[in-house]
């Protein structure tokens, strides 16, 4: 319902207190990403110039840590889609005060996604070939296609709701604010008067793109992940593929925004807006998606096992027990751990056993050794190093059983906090979720690679170097950095969502609890 | 019609920009149709 007001409203001096004042972290840390990026743009061209055998890939490993990222960022790009779209679609009121940090990050996901393909082609002139001859039944096409949708797709998904948030900024700014800022705002807003009409057509709009950007997402990530699958290499070529990357696109991009939305809240003070309960809804929304993960690895893996084709059976005892068992059980690792922390809080209170208290020292000190001995195992030749040297070689194969009882005392230890703390375990969890991500990106492209499907060829080598690991930090500083001066240009938060949901939402305690902690943002001043 | 011509070299180009032309064709259309919406006739449009 659009309800025609008399006096100008007012706006909640937290939603745009974020873009007006600027503190010396904020400075420090652009300063930080920007030296990071500088570093990543001098490689590259130095890249451009020397050709990519800077790099560590060579024949047959022709797709390294670039492919990866590219990979890992369009599917991170999947958070917009999840949270504004679908759950508008739904009518899930509590994505009010997310929505517009969900947009961002797939735009800018996006944007630093499509760049690593530019940088992977070491001639980046060279993509002008693909217009010039490119052709229809190409997946890299198709990929090029869909990504160019989606882009441009979520770009005007993130402005149509920042148009009456630029009419109010547009309307609000104090007279000190700079010039500059008002002009930006005036641009942008597009002349919005806020009518009953111009209302109506945005709210159709928005409908119309929240309808069209999931079916558009979910081709972008199937296109993706048929890169791989329309070849004919070992564990690449299988029909799971589409629903594997999306499903896992979905995951890592739930988890980007919940990190992503615990530094909003922190550093701008929204704990009003980002309330516990965002936290546990997406919680359960990751966990739904880390069940789905493991069901769908598990069909995957299983499968090829079970099958026992050769040159697939190559490719997957590489990653079992091969020179990428570190990535592999790195990745099983993390998304073990995200699961546990996201199941925590779900699970029934333990009636009579106390739960320890939470010792920072203890949970740090048996992390920390956790940490040595599985780094140990997993560096086999540093491993027998320490053994010979400290001549305890017997003591080998107990070392998995200490690396299980060191991370059962962390994970007791760290209990209670997990439980009773939403946000903090929430946000654990997504760390391990895009640590577990990018590295299951990383043994989906690799390996494979290095054993082709014809028996005889030599197995082959990859190395990242540190062009490639300079470029990837510069690749997840330049994502940061464009997120940190969209915040200082946009309101976080939207706050005509905000004011419409005091509208709109039904008056129950429940739906009533989606709106921030403040009065309502009245027309009465 | 034949279908052939959509795999020679070149077509790929053509699908790129036609989509691209498209999109902002689309988009565009889309954000200016609400940009140039009437005031309403009392000219007291809720102003955010």
């Amino acid at each position: 319902m659009i309800k025609q007001r008399q006096q100008r409203p007012v706006v909640d001096p937290r939603l745009i207190q974020p873009i007006l004042r600027t503190g010396g972290a904020y400075y420090l840390l652009v300063a930080l990403l920007a030296a990071v990026v500088a570093a990543g743009l001098y490689v590259w061209i130095r890249q451009i110039r020397l050709g990519l055998a800077v790099t560590g890939m060579n024949t047959p490993v022709y797709w390294g840590l670039y492919i990866t990222n590219f990979v890992f960022f369009i599917g991170v790009s999947h958070a917009g889609t999840l949270i504004s779209a679908i759950l508008r679609v739904t009518g899930a009121e509590w994505r009010r005060p997310i929505t517009r940090a969900a947009e961002a990050i797939t735009v800018f996901a996006l944007i630093v996604g499509g760049s690593q393909v530019i940088i992977d082609m070491g001639r980046p002139d060279r993509v002008l070939n693909l217009i010039r001859y490119g052709r229809f039944q190409s997946p890299l096409l198709w990929d090029v296609t869909s990504i160019t949708i989606y882009l441009l797709g979520s770009i005007t998904y993130l402005y149509l709701p920042l148009m009456p948030d630029m009419a109010i900024l547009r309307d609000s700014l104090p007279t000190e604010a700079p010039g500059w800022r008002r002009r930006l705002y005036r641009l942008l807003a597009l002349g919005w008067h806020g009518g009953a009409e111009q209302r109506r057509r945005l709210e159709r709009a928005i409908a119309v793109m929240a309808v069209l950007i999931i079916p558009i997402a979910v081709s972008v990530h199937t296109v993706v992940s048929w890169i791989f699958a329309m070849t004919l290499r070992p564990m690449w070529h299988s029909t799971i593929f589409g629903p594997y990357f999306v499903i896992g696109a979905i995951y890592s991009g739930i988890a980007t925004l919940l990190i992503a939305m615990v530094i909003i809240r922190k550093a701008f003070h929204l704990e009003a807006y980002l309330k516990p309960l965002h936290f546990r809804y997406l919680g359960i929304l990751l966990l739904t998606f880390s069940a789905l993960w493991f069901y769908f690895t598990s069909a995957e893996y299983l499968t090829t096992g079970y099958g026992g084709v050769p040159p697939e059976m190559r490719v997957l005892n590489a990653k079992l027990s091969g020179e990428y068992q570190a990535a592999f059980w790195g990745m099983v690792a993390a998304m073990s751990i995200a699961f546990v922390v996201l199941l925590l809080p779900h699970l029934p209170a333990p009636g009579r056993i106390r739960l320890p208290a939470f010792r920072p020292r203890f949970a740090a000190a048996t992390g920390v050794a956790a940490l040595l001995v599985a780094v140990l195992i997993f560096n086999q030749a540093g491993l027998v190093t320490v053994l010979t040297d400290l001549n305890v070689g017997p003591a080998a194969p107990a070392l998995p059983w200490l690396l299980a009882a060191l991370v059962a005392l962390f994970a007791v230890s760290v209990l209670p906090v997990l439980r009773q703390n939403i946000i903090a375990g929430t946000v654990i969890a997504a760390f391990f979720v895009d640590l577990g991500m990018w590295l299951e990106r990383f043994t989906i492209v690799v390996p494979t690679e290095t054993r082709p499907m014809l028996e005889g060829y030599v197995i082959g080598i990859y190395h990242p170097s540190a062009t490639e690991w300079i470029l990837t930090a510069a690749s997840f500083a330049g994502f940061v950095l464009l997120y940190l001066v969209f915040v200082k240009l946009f309101p976080i938060i939207s706050i005509w969502e905000i004011r419409e949901a005091e509208e709109v939402i039904p008056h129950t305690v429940k739906k009533q609890s989606y709106l921030p902690e403040v009065g309502p943002m009245s027309s009465k001043g | 019609m034949d279908i052939n011509w959509l795999t020679q070299p070149g077509s790929g180009g053509l699908v790129v920009i036609t989509v691209l032309v498209l999109c902002l064709g689309f988009y565009g259309s889309l954000i200016l149709w609400i940009a140039r919406a009437p005031k309403d006739d009392s000219g007291r449009g809720e102003e955010r």
